[in-house]
């Protein structure tokens, strides 16, 4: 069941109303544990037993480790852990890839063999719900939170729908506590949950939709699109790709307002950093977090050498590149963005912004230098997409190699002007000047000052339009395959 | 929590009211290409035994000569294929309550309906708006109610925009095909002296051959034998894409049709790969030549088949 759906519009109220019409804390929980098993059996109900199996793994090693003093057990527990939750990951995400290069290695080795390979469909959601888990029994470890013996209302934490199959990835210490106790209507939460939903729903239907049709089409057939097209079809994947999982999150977090729970921020405006580490302080926060917390720190983070930071900083990246699929192309990708952020961290002599600055400064318009930081950032980025969105390195290099030379021919630049361009352009305009002109909150869509007539003028416009702009044929959110 | 609920019940009637006001200016478009099962259905209903109906989706639709089938055979011919978007069930089932003694039926299903169902809600509302008393053929199981509500806002949207289109008189609907592309047998004839629209062939994905989907077609050609008729599939062509993508991917089919039931298949998928050169704007929509190549393949193997009695 997508967000975009009428399917979710209906589900989602009736939701609201039960959960908002039981007399404690634990029907809540369990009208939200029920409602998020049946969310997530909408595509396939076998995905359900998949989790639970997840759910209380996790549930059961943790209870030990809160239990168990002797530091060897407890390191065991959590092996066990990592083990199965990381075992079933591979297992559905990785076993393909992992035989298939096997396969390619003893073969040039001179040993001709047959790979194993296995027909499974990959469970959506499986990556997002088993680093939520993994970071529970590994933060119940660490003795950062006690664990929990209240088994309904961890399996809602794990389960809650709107954050379940494509995040954001929320730590146990900031959901987990907020299903202990009984939620109260927050009128002002629930009011901008909606705006957010709705911003969220056009981000998605008219933005992210309608430029998906041009990044497909040619990277669908590079061999036959210009050089300049190729460039223009990136961008737009730039902004497809950020529109459609920013979408989500704005949908997942507005969602959640309703029912009293905050999700954490995932996406701050990314496209306005000025390098790197910038945006990956903006852009898909709860991974680039998570990461950093369960990966870069437990390698030493930045308190060891330069080259073995340096290399801390590779090898997050590579694994972050790896978590969102088994593929040559996500590793580059990752690679590239290690790689970039390495200048900065070593040289950069000004501080870089956080999540929670104003990007790009206060001012109306960006100065001239940070205008041109960002360009250089946004370009950087738009290079690893590259490799994100190609079908495998070959196609990615050729890609890269067609853009450079031909973007400088005066008459490739004709083949880019098409209606559907024309419209893509326009859009990605209309979202930078909008984004832009309301940085400074966490969404586009809040309203402290205006009168409710405007207010509900502009969520009716947005609405209309967004189905007016929505294209015929409409595509999933991207990251259900990761 | 009551003001919340106030606003919002408020806010949604104004959507609401919106919402039929754009349906009451909204204006069916009788001339749509899916309106052309109105006359396909017309035509089957018209016709006396025997006669052969050809099944399947929008391949079958752009990819015969009916006529030609019908001077070889020496009986009436009716195209029953309009989209394969209205999924499996509708699409073999529309034409059973016609089938009776000496028909043929020859299925040329597009590959992807053995993999999933293949219905897609916009393509169902529609059909849906130009009769709706086909509301009452297509099967409400699970799958189906769920594709309606999931792609309702697709609906929508082709309301809107229709009634944009209708405000604004410079505005011209979506899309080319019409209704009046097709002939009197149901066969889309008007694209056979058009030049042909680029195209990217469709790469097939792997996926497993959905069982139920056999075991339809099955029951199909358990209805056909109860009444005296018979049934034959006929694999459509495809745009080739990668010879060995595209064996990986169609070649099961056969084998597990081949497999699982008695129905006489008149050719493999593999020999149906034609070049892009015989399309005119997509990888199951073949032009004038790659109808003459089809039509002329069908009925040699329709002929032999029925020589050898089957």
């Amino acid at each position: 069941m997508t967000f975009t759906t009428l399917t979710y519009f209906l589900f989602l109220w009736i939701v609201f109303a039960l959960h908002w019409s039981v007399p404690s804390r634990r029907w809540q929980n369990l009208v939200l544990l029920v409602a998020s098993y049946f969310f997530y059996g909408w595509w396939d109900f076998r995905f359900c037993g998949l989790m639970l199996v997840s759910s209380l793994l996790d549930y059961s090693i943790s209870l030990a480790l809160g239990g168990e003093r002797s530091a060897s057990t407890r390191k065991a527990l959590l092996v066990l852990a990592l083990v199965t939750n990381l075992g079933m990951l591979g297992v559905f995400k990785y076993f393909n890839f992992f035989a298939e290069n096997l396969h390619s290695v003893l073969l040039q080795l001179g040993w001709e063999t047959s790979p194993i390979m296995l027909r499974i469909i990959l469970p959506v959601g499986i990556s997002f719900y088993t680093f939520q888990t993994l970071s529970y029994t590994i933060d119940v470890y660490r003795r950062k939170m006690e664990p929990t013996s209240r088994l309904l209302d961890y399996m809602t934490y794990v389960a809650f729908f709107p954050q379940l199959v494509a995040g954001p990835i929320e730590r146990a210490t900031h959901l987990l506590p907020q299903f202990y106790r009984r939620r109260r209507f927050d009128r002002e939460a629930a009011v901008d949950g909606c705006r957010q939903m709705l911003w969220g729903l056009f981000k998605k239907l008219a933005i992210a939709d309608n430029l998906s049709r041009v990044a497909d089409a040619a990277y669908a057939q590079p061999e036959g699109s210009s050089g300049v097209l190729l460039a223009f079809a990136t961008v737009c994947f730039a902004f497809q790709i950020y529109c459609d999982f920013s979408a989500y999150s704005d949908m997942a977090i507005g969602s959640g307002k309703l029912f009293g729970v905050s999700l954490m921020r995932n996406f701050a405006y990314p496209y306005f950093s000025q390098n790197l580490v910038e945006f990956w302080r903006r852009w898909h926060i709860s991974l680039s977090t998570w990461f950093r917390d369960y990966v870069y720190i437990p390698l030493g983070g930045n308190q060891v050498s330069l080259p073995r930071q340096a290399f801390n900083v590779l090898l997050t990246f590579v694994l972050s590149g790896l978590w969102h699929g088994a593929s040559w192309n996500f590793i580059i990708w990752g690679a590239i963005n290690g790689l970039g952020m390495l200048p900065v961290m070593f040289l950069a002599r000004r501080q870089v912004l956080r999540a929670s600055d104003t990007p790009g400064g206060p001012g109306l318009l960006p100065s001239p230098a940070v205008l041109a930081r960002m360009m250089v950032t946004f370009f950087v980025v738009c290079f690893s997409w590259v490799f994100f969105r190609a079908a495998d390195l070959e196609t990615a290099f050729s890609i890269l190699q067609r853009m450079s030379t031909e973007i400088f021919i005066a008459s490739q630049w004709r083949t880019v002007w098409t209606g559907v361009n024309v419209l893509a352009a326009v859009l990605i305009g209309m979202l930078l000047i909008i984004e832009w002109s309301r940085r400074e909150h966490p969404h586009p869509l809040v309203f402290t000052t205006t009168p409710r007539l405007l207010r509900w003028v502009c969520y009716t416009v947005l609405l209309w339009s967004t189905f007016y702009l929505t294209p015929r044929s409409t595509s999933a959110f991207i990251y259900f395959q990761f | 929590m009551k003001p919340f609920v106030k606003h919002l019940v408020a806010f949604w009637v104004l959507q609401l009211l919106i919402g039929v006001a754009v349906f009451a200016m909204y204006d069916i478009d009788r001339g749509a290409y899916i309106a052309a099962a109105h006359d396909k259905q017309a035509r089957l209903q018209s016709l006396d035994s025997p006669k052969l109906i050809l099944l399947g989706g929008s391949s079958t639709a752009f990819g015969f000569d009916s006529r030609k089938i019908e001077e070889a055979l020496g009986i009436p011919v009716v195209n029953m294929g309009i989209q394969a978007s209205l999924g499996l069930n509708y699409i073999l089932d529309e034409s059973a309550d016609s089938i009776a003694e000496g028909d043929i039926v020859v299925a040329s299903l597009e590959y992807p309906l053995y993999y999933s169902r293949g219905e897609a809600a916009l393509t169902m509302y529609q059909l849906l708006e130009q009769r709706p008393s086909d509301f009452r053929k297509f099967t409400y199981d699970f799958q189906t109610v769920k594709t309606l509500l999931d792609g309702g806002h697709l609906y929508l949207r082709h309301v809107l925009r229709s009634v944009v289109a209708q405000l604004i008189p410079a505005r011209r609907p979506e899309g080319g095909l019409r209704r009046d592309w097709h002939d009197e047998s149901g066969d889309v004839v008007k694209h056979r002296n058009l030049p042909a629209r680029p195209f990217i062939p469709e790469r097939p994905g792997y996926y497993e051959v959905d069982a139920s989907a056999v075991r339809r077609l099955a029951n199909l050609a358990e209805l056909c034998r109860r009444r005296g008729a018979r049934i034959v599939i006929f694999h459509p062509a495809v745009a080739r894409a990668d010879e060995s993508v595209d064996s990986q991917a169609y070649q099961p089919i056969y084998d597990e049709l081949k497999r699982s039931t008695d129905i006489v298949q008149l050719n493999e998928p593999m020999e149906m790969m034609y070049d892009q050169n015989l399309f005119f704007d997509s990888s199951y929509h073949v032009n004038a030549e790659g109808i003459e190549k089809r039509t002329s393949l069908l009925i040699q193997r329709l002929k032999d088949a029925l020589s050898q009695g089957a």
